[in-house]
Order: C-alpha cells, then structure tokens, then sequence
C-alpha cells in the first residue's frame, strides 16, 4: 500500500499566505500608511482640530502660527482642521466607490463570462462604457444633480464597473477550461454551483488588487473634480476643495495647495503600495490581466 | 489583411452607438426637466421654453435620439446654449493647444518610457530597475494639478526660468512654443510615462524567460540583440496596447492640466461648459474625446497585425 | 603513431550548487564524462537528475539562479569555464549547437523562420544577403524542409511541431559545429514524428562525424540512437559505458529499475475472456467544428468523423492516436463535455434509472488541474454523490473507504490536492469517479503526465478496480506500451478516423492499415523486443 507523502512545500495554502504577504515591504509600508490615515480620518476630533468649517472673517490668510499650525485659509479657516476632516471625505469616497463597482462588476462579470450569448451584448456595452474618458464621463455625471458625496460615489463607480467585469470575465473565461471545472461537470454539479464554488473563488485574489486600484483612482477622481469645483460642494472639506481654493493664493500662499496636496498623494501612494505589493505577493500573473 | 480591417471597423459600430446612446442619455435622464437644468437656477419660463423646443425635448425619447443622432452624423454637435456659437466650431477654434500638447505628452512619454522600461525589464533587479519601479509608484500617486503645481513653484516662481502660465502657438516661435509648453507636458506626460515604462518592464521582463531567449543566446547573439530584437520585439503588443488605453489617461489630464497652467484649449472649454451647464458643448466634447479614443484604440488593433503574424488572417 | 585527439566535449569534476544557497546539496554533483567526434552520448535519467542542467552549463547558459559552476569543462581540450563572454558567444553556433525540449516555444514566435536560422550566418560571418540566403535555403533542404523558399517565410505558428524542431536543427547545425547538444529534443513530438527526427539527427551525425550530446528520460529513446550512455540520478553519475553494456547488463540497480519500468509491448491481456453485458455503444458520433465567417472564408474541420464502438463490462477498449487524431473529442462527445454534431451514445438500460452523470465517469490528464486547488480532496470527492442527494455524513463515510480502497489513507481526506503527489492526485481522481458508482468509466490519458514507475501503479490500480466494480473502461492513449498493458481491444484513430479495429494482439502482430504500421514501428526502442503474436 502506497503510504501518504509528508505535505509538499507547494506555497499554494491559502491560510500560509499571510505571513508571506505583509512580509513584502510594498504591503507593509502601504498598509501603515493607509490604517494611519484611516485613523486619522476617524480620530479628527481628537487630534488638535477645531471646527473646520468656522469662518473667522478676521483671521483670513494668517501665517502659520501657534493658533492654527499651517495658517488659514480665504475665508479665515483653519487649513490644518480641514485638511486633516479631509481624509475623511476622501477615504469614504474611496472605499465606497471600489465595493460598489466591485459587487456590481463581479455580478456582471460571472455571468458574462459563462453564457456565451450574454457576452456578446454585455461586452459591447462595456467597450462602449470604456471608450468614454472617466473623468469625463464622472464630470459630466455630477454636473447633472446637486453634488453631495452619494452623487460623486455615484458617478465615480459607473466608469469603474467595466474594467471589474473585464477583469472578472477574463477570469472565468480561463479558469472555466480548467479540468477541475470539467470534472465538475461531468459529476452533475450544476451550472450555478460551478460559478459560486470553483470559479468566483478565482477572482478574489485579483480582486482585491483591483478594488486597490479603483479606491486610489476614486480618490484622485474626486479630488480632480473638486479641484475644478465641480465636485464636492465647498462647504465639505476635502482636499480637492481645498487646492481649488489656494490655488488663486498660491503665489502668496503656497502652503494653501502643498498641506491637502502632500495628504492626497500619500493617501493615494499608501493605496498603491498596497496593491502593487498584494499583486506580487498573491500572484504575479494578476497584471497582466489589468 | 483587408478583411481583418473590415471587420475591426465593423466592430466600431456597436461601440459608437453605446457611446452615443450614453452621452445622449445623460442630458436626458437626469432628474428633472432638463431644460429647466441647462437653463439654470436664475432662468425665466420664456428662456426654459426656448430652450425645450430647440433641445426637441416636446418628442418621445426615441424620437429625440434618433433627430439627435441623426445631426449627429452629419456633424452637426449642435449649438453652444450660453453663446449661441456651433459646438463644432467652438471646438475647432480650442483644438490648437489640446492637439500641441497631447503630441508633445505623447512623445515625451514614450521616447523616454519604452527604452528606460526595456533596461529595466533586461536588468530587472538592479538599481536602475529599482528606481524605475520606486517613481512608477510616486508618479500613479501624485495628482496632476499637484505635481502642476511643484513643478510651477520651482520652475517658475523659484528659478523663474519658465513661464508660470499660458499657452503660445508653435506659430510664435520655437523658442516660446516650448517654454509654454514644457512644463504642461512634463506634468501630463508623468503618469503616462510611468505606466508605459512598467508595461514595457514587465513585459520585456516576462519575455526574457521565454525558451526563443534561450535559443538566441545559443546562437551567440550578443545580448543587446537578444533584448531587442526578440524580448522587445515580443512585448511590443502590450505596450502598443497600453499606449491605447493610456490615451484615456491623457484625456483625463489634459482636461485638468489646461486649468493648471491655463491653456485655452478644448479642456478649458469643457470645464467652462460644466460649471455654465452649456449641455451641447459638454456633449460635443466628451463625444470628441470619445472619438479619438476609438479611433487611436482602432490604430492600434490594425497595428497588432503588423507586429504579430498570429493575429493576421 | 597519430597523435590522439583530444574529445569534442570534456566534463570534468562539473559540480554546480542548487540555487538558493545553503549547503542544500548539488544539482549537479561533481559529474565527469566525454563525447568524442562521431558519437552519441545519451545522458538518460528521470526529472530533477541534473541532466538538462549539466547541458546549459556547457553552453554557458545556465539560469541565473544557480551559482557559479565549479570542475572544468573542456571544448576540443581548450577549457571553457574560464572563457569571457565574448569567446562563449563566439562558441556557440559556432563551435556547439543546441536544440531543445519544446520547438513550439523554442521559435520567436514573430519573425520569419527563415530569418531566425540566418540569424546564426549575420551574428558570426560577414556575407552578402545573397550568399546568407542560399545557405539558409539549402541547410533547410538539408533537414527536408518542404518547399524551402516558401517556409523561409513562414512564421512558427504556420508550422507543424516537427518542422519546428527541423528549423532548430538547421538553425544549430548550419555553420557545422563540431558537438550538437540535443536536449529532449522529442519528447513534446508524437512519436511518429519523433522517430523522423531521431533519424534526422542520426543521419546529420554520421554524415558530418559530429559529436552529439544526446539528453533524455526515455530508455526507448536511447536504445534508438545511443554510442554510449550516462545515467544520471540525483545530480550523479551512476553508470556509464557502451550502450549495450548499460542496458543489456546494466550495472546498478537504478539503471536495472529504470529499465524494468518501461512498459513492454508484450499484450497482458491476451488470455483475458470478456462475458460481461454491453454497457455502452457508439454510433455514428460526429463532431464537426466551422469556423471563419462573414469576411473569411467558411472553413470545416471534421475533428471526428462517424465513430462507432461497444465496450462491455469488464472490458478495457484502447483509444490509440497521435496529436489532433480526434481521440479527445471523441471521449468529451461521450462524456458529453462537449455536444456531438451527430450520432448516438446509448448507456445500456440500467437499474432504477440513474442519471448519466451517475452511469459513466471520467479520470483527466491532469493530476495538477483536475482538482480544485481551493478545495479539499474529501470536498472534491464527495460532490458528486451531493449533487445527487447523497447526505454529507454518509458521503464522507464512503469517500474514506474510497481513499483506503484507492491506497490512501483515509485521514488525508481533510488535505489540499498540493498536499498531495502528481500519483496520489490521479488515485484521488480515481476515488472520486468510483464515488459515483459508475458503470462505465472514461480514462483520458489518465497515466501521461506520470513517472515510468508511479504509472505502472496507477495502471495497476485501474486493473483492480475494474475488477472489482466490473467497469467497462474507455482508455484513452498515445503510448501504445501502456495499451498493451491494460487494454483487451484497440481502436487506432488518425485524422478524425477510426482506421483500425481489433484486440492488442491482432492488431499488434497484423496491423491492416498503414497508418497502424507506420506508429507500431515508430516506437523507440522497439526493435530489441519481439512481439509474440
């Protein structure tokens, strides 16, 4: 009688992956970055803020100062106060816009991969959706209503659903020749079982790279529109907002776009950092997907 | 040859009607009257009127899209509601700077990007690979507006060697033409940059270890030859690919960066529209990036079948 | 007296470290051997034995991973090791060709042939374009390249596997190098086409008195083309000599192992009586795929043409074919994994009318892919018997008994499929098909990917559940030895045809078509054995 080989060095166990993936300096430094910011966005109040939206009509365009740490703004607000409230704006724009597009895209995505008549339409859609620039197309959709933040996420998430289906179908499109799929088949199991139990689980590792990208994206998005002043209304702080604001000071003032500034990129860096590092560390064949 | 064409420009077509579908829709759907919308919060009952029957907006939707599309294609983008002037020709009389500094971006980018990406896939692990991947990252991550904005601090206000804003056209001279535009290319071009370098590093990388590779080098070919007459060779479709997909990325910018550095161009036009609500200009010009788009995207395709013989049929 | 000349190709003491660092142990460990002018060295072994790494590092092409080799490695007695990367350069092509595993991938996939064998004339001489030209166009003819100047410009994908590597051998053989290193140059080919370029390169040798250093895995293979032979294993040498001595009277026992593995073409079945009912029949099963359409050209491919046969319990039905025969589509139209243009399956009336899905059952190629990788292998085997109402208590109670009867233990019921060997994997396979309580079960190249010896256990293994559950098996197969091992009849498929019809023996000892011949006599090695009639 054969006797069992001792478990084979395969690093394929998905609960060995861990410790691998936050061993990786990309996830590591990413990830502090992002749960410092997040934190932040959290803890605003408590973290030497004053109301970010108090108009102090004496107090316009001050010098930083022990009053307020990088001075005031037009309108005699407090620059630091808001562009730490900022965050929040942005994060929840962010992360609301990847879990969105995500579950809607996956949906879509599955089925579009497995019914071949469904393909057809589906994907000509989607190349339509995708020939239209996204910022274009999230300006364009914002301009429509009042812009509050449900309005932005909104119109954020649209543009983004066609490269989560893509993504999602391309997935589907091979792991469903794959003879464990067949070997399924040929067992009886049936057609819904086969996309939720041995294909979907495919897709959650380039997913979740993806999602990466889409939160970084949303928030440069947003911040964009915003710093045409077609997005967020001025009353919301957010960093887009802000630089929107300065930049007519930004002579006199530089300091008034370089705070929200340096909060943006390093939000959108930590994301980044985190997707690049999760790409290589689940799978380095994700980016070719992408 | 002549077939796969056909059929690539046979496949625009579904492409086009959803696009159009789209930007047609999105005046139409949203809520409320749309000609209250476009008029604006201050508007009078005679301007809403006005504006519903020159929109058509009396018809049934389809009506609608079929009297719209049908201008449409005779080129017809309709009329600016703010100046009365055709959308066409407004976009026309911006095109000059958006078409100087989306070609100067295009170069820029691609110049520097494809050799740096095809070193760094060649060598990859070394520093130059290292340092190649390290402002791959900052460059996806630093807004345009922002690095706009460093560049024009240190450039302009700080060593004052560069014009802060405006745009002057080719027509005025070399000399101003580049000063203008160097730092609105510099800027835009940065993420394109950065995104075709690392296509071109992980492709070029990937081919490296393919087995023709191994059987160039068995050969003898030297291996600056083997790189690029093989690697590069090779990866040349998901570059060419991500060059196409990258064009949205410019548009994106463009719309932005003319803001920055206050361009009068097609970008600048749009954001105007926007913030006017002028409907028929925002239509004309997110069809017109759409085009140009399409029509890059379709180059490209019909590019595939020259530089690999298995797409060819 | 002449003065002796010193061999093409002197290992000496070559002993390269696994990559990784550590003191790990050697992928190629301290190995020496020669190959003068005019011979062939087959360098035989099984995976990770150091055979294709001790090839790259003559060539100055090991993988980066490894570290710096150490012993010396002598070209025509001038040594190498220490040679700049300039002088290798100049080498290869020049001094030593090589050819390699896979001629599907070995080719730039887009440029010319014709441009990637004149590569080796514009990177070592200076000649006109005119003069490159003509000597490409008769190398190509000189490894019968059909109608040359056309395939100058074909691209790879334009050409069939064994025309591949003929553009590879031209490629390495054009500026006549003293020593070709042919690294299992046939083992991705069928072996028709392998016995052709076996003899191609047999033919090149002689003609030219090169020496070849031959690397390969099967002993059949070196019995058709071996002077002489090292046998490797582990990173050592563990014998070498005349290829006579070695396989006639082979000195060790890994050699005599290895040898003994190699399935003989001798029928086991031959005395086999088979009473059972018929358990399913074929008619007429077509499959024809279209392709092109509105701007090209309606192209018909006819993947399987009118195939009809029975199988019975207790039988074992061959289903013989090269690449592209038809054989796959014909078990996936059975299986109905894809749907037939034309013609019946028919399950005999069964008892309490179970499903299909339940009746017949299918082992895959694959033992890395056929299992989901996320799931356990007791998820895996118990699914099926699910789908079909079975409760999860009772189906995991009848997988373990599965596991034990298939020779596992059934505690490894709550493991990964990576947990598990490529072997192991095929037997989980084998449960999970059994879990259904099929009648009729479909093999698909069910021991292909297998080592020599854990193939001989898996075929043991179908052996004694066929017995056991009185199965009426479909075995489908390239690899006529392992035919001979299982099968009572054969069918023999070539271009969507079935050509030949009979049981092991009789189609052996008097096969009627010729395609039948030509593969019979394509099998290496087979010329030392006799095939009782």
């Amino acid at each position: 009688m054969n006797s069992l080989a001792s478990p084979s060095a395969a690093p394929a166990a998905a609960r060995r992956r861990l410790p691998a993936f936050l061993a990786n300096p990309s996830v590591l430094v990413g990830g502090l970055l992002v749960l410092t910011l997040v934190l932040m966005a959290l803890a605003a109040p408590l973290l030497g803020t004053v109301d970010p939206s108090r108009i102090e009509p004496g107090m316009r365009l001050k010098p930083p100062s022990g009053l307020a740490w990088f001075g005031t703004d037009l309108f005699g607000r407090d620059v630091y106060s808001r562009a730490v409230y900022g965050a929040r704006s942005s994060i929840l724009i962010g992360l609301c816009v990847a879990a969105t597009s995500l579950s809607i895209g996956v949906a879509i995505g599955l089925v579009t991969g497995y019914f071949r008549w469904v393909d057809a339409i589906v994907m000509r859609v989607m190349d339509g959706l995708m020939a239209i620039p996204t910022f274009l197309l999230a300006i364009a959709l914002v301009s429509l209503t009042r812009a509050s933040i449900a309005t932005v996420i909104v119109a954020l998430t649209i543009p983004e659903i066609p490269r989560v289906v893509r993504l999602v179908r391309s997935v589907v499109l091979t792991v469903r020749e794959e003879p464990f799929v067949e070997a399924a088949i040929s067992v009886g199991t049936s057609t819904p079982k086969i996309l939720l139990r041995h294909i979907l689980p495919s897709t959650y590792a380039p997913l979740m790279v993806l999602g990466t990208y889409i939160c970084a994206s949303a928030i440069l998005i947003e911040a964009g529109l915003s710093f045409l002043g077609t997005g967020l209304p001025p009353e919301i702080p957010s960093w887009g907002n802000m630089i929107s604001e300065g930049r007519t000071f930004f002579q006199v003032a530089p300091r008034l776009v370089f705070l929200p500034s340096l909060f943006l990129a390093l939000t959108v860096l930590g994301i980044n950092l985190l997707g690049d590092g999760l790409r290589d560390t689940l799978d380095p064949r994700i980016a070719k997907r992408m | 040859m002549l077939s796969f064409v056909a059929k690539r420009l046979l496949g625009l077509v579904p492409v086009i009607l959803v696009v159009s579908i789209v930007v047609f829709l999105l005046l139409r759907l949203s809520p409320g009257d749309p000609a209250v919308v476009i008029a604006g919060d201050n508007a009078d009952a005679a301007t809403i009127e006005r504006i519903r029957s020159s929109l058509g907006l009396d018809q049934p939707l389809v009506t609608q899209f079929f009297i719209w599309a049908g201008s449409l294609l005779q080129g017809d983008l309709g009329i600016s509601i703010f100046s009365n002037i055709p959308v066409s020709d407004l976009i026309l009389q911006r095109l000059e700077p958006t078409a100087s500094l989306a070609l100067t971006t295009l170069v820029f980018a691609i110049v520097i990007a494809v050799p740096l990406g095809t070193i760094a896939g060649a060598t990859a692990g070394s520093w130059l690979d290292r340092a190649l991947m390290f402002v791959s990252v900052l460059g996806f991550s630093v807004p345009v507006f922002v690095l706009g904005y460093c560049l024009i601090y240190v450039f302009s206000l700080q060593l004052r060697v560069l014009p802060v804003q405006g745009f002057a056209s080719i027509r005025d001279g070399i000399g101003p033409f580049f000063s203008s535009i160097a730092l609105p290319t510099v800027t835009l071009g940065l993420a394109y940059l950065v995104l075709i370098a690392r296509i071109t590093r992980a492709s070029v990388l990937e081919m490296m270890g393919e087995d023709f590779i191994r059987t160039a080098r068995a050969k003898g070919v030297k291996e600056r030859l083997v790189v690029t007459r093989h690697a590069l060779r090779n990866a040349a479709i998901p570059i060419l690919t991500v060059i196409g997909i990258g064009v949205a990325l410019l548009i994106s910018g463009v719309v932005v960066i003319e803001t920055v550095f206050n361009i009068p161009g097609v970008g600048r036009l749009v954001v105007d529209a926007i913030l006017k609500r002028d409907y028929p200009v925002i239509q004309g010009v997110i069809l017109m990036f759409s085009g140009v788009y399409v029509v890059v995207n379709l180059a490209i395709d019909i590019g595939y079948a020259f530089l690999d013989p298995r797409v060819r049929y | 007296m002449l003065m002796k000349t010193p061999p093409v190709i002197e290992v000496q003491d070559l002993a390269i470290p696994l990559p990784g660092g550590g003191d790990r142990g050697f992928a190629v460990d301290h190995v020496s051997f020669s190959v003068a002018a005019g011979e062939i060295v087959c360098v035989v072994g099984e995976s990770g034995s150091g055979k294709s790494v001790t090839a790259q590092s003559i060539m100055g092409l090991l993988p980066k991973v490894f570290p710096k080799p150490a012993g010396r490695i002598l070209f025509e007695g001038r040594d190498i090791t220490s040679a700049t990367p300039a002088e290798l350069r100049d080498l290869r092509g020049r001094g030593i060709g090589m050819i390699f595993q896979e001629p599907m991938t070995a080719l730039n996939p887009v440029q010319a042939v014709g441009k990637q064998i004149d590569e080796v004339l514009r990177t070592h001489l200076k000649l006109s374009r005119k003069a490159r030209f003509d000597r490409v166009i008769a190398a190509m003819q000189e490894v019968r390249l059909p109608d040359p100047e056309r395939m100058y410009h074909a691209f790879p994908h334009q050409l069939s596997g064994g025309q591949r590597q003929r553009v590879l051998i031209a490629a390495a053989l054009i500026l006549g190098p003293k020593l070709l290193i042919a690294d299992e140059p046939t083992t991705a080919l069928d072996v028709t086409t392998q016995a052709q370029i076996l003899k191609q390169i047999r033919d090149l040798q002689r003609e030219r008195g090169m020496g070849v250093l031959f690397i390969t895995h099967d002993i059949g293979v070196v019995r058709e083309i071996a002077d002489r032979v090292v046998v490797m294993k582990a990173g050592k040498v563990v014998e070498h000599g005349p290829v006579g001595r070695v396989l006639d009277a082979p000195a060790s026992d890994y050699t005599r192992m290895l040898i003994a593995a190699v399935p003989t073409l001798e029928p086991k079945r031959k005395d086999h009586v088979v009473t059972g009912d018929v358990a399913i029949k074929v008619d007429g099963l077509a499959k024809t795929y279209h392709s092109g359409g509105l701007f090209r050209d309606r192209r018909t491919v006819h993947a399987l043409q009118g195939a009809n046969l029975v199988v019975r319990r207790g039988e074992t039905l061959g289903i013989i074919g090269e690449s592209g025969s038809g054989k796959s589509t014909l078990a996936r139209c059975i299986t109905q994994l894809i749907e037939p243009s034309s013609g019946n399956v028919t399950l005999a009336a069964g008892k309490d009318g179970r499903a299909f899905r339940q009746r017949l059952q299918m082992v895959f190629q694959d033992p890395y892919r056929s299992l989901n990788p996320r799931r356990t292998v007791g998820q895996s085997i118990i699914e099926g018997p699910m789908n079909f109402g079975q409760g999860k208590a009772e189906a995991m109670g009848r997988a373990k008994e599965l596991m034990q009867l298939v020779g596992l233990e059934p505690q490894a019921i709550d493991r990964f499929p990576h947990q598990f060997s490529g072997g192991q994997r095929q037997r989980i396979s084998i449960a999970r098909a059994l879990a259904m309580e099929p009648d009729i079960l479909v093999a698909d190249e069910a021991v292909s990917a297998l080592d020599v010896s854990v193939q001989a256990q898996v075929l043991r293994l179908i052996d004694d559940i066929q017995k056991r559950f009185d199965l009426a098996i479909l075995f489908i197969t390239h690899d006529l030895r392992v035919a001979a091992q299982i099968c009572d009849r054969l069918i023999v498929m070539h271009r969507g045809m079935v050509v030949e019809e009979g049981t092991v023996a009789s189609v052996f000892a008097a096969p009627a078509h010729p395609y039948t011949r030509e593969l019979l006599a394509s099998i290496p090695g087979r010329a030392e054995e006799t095939i009782p009639a």
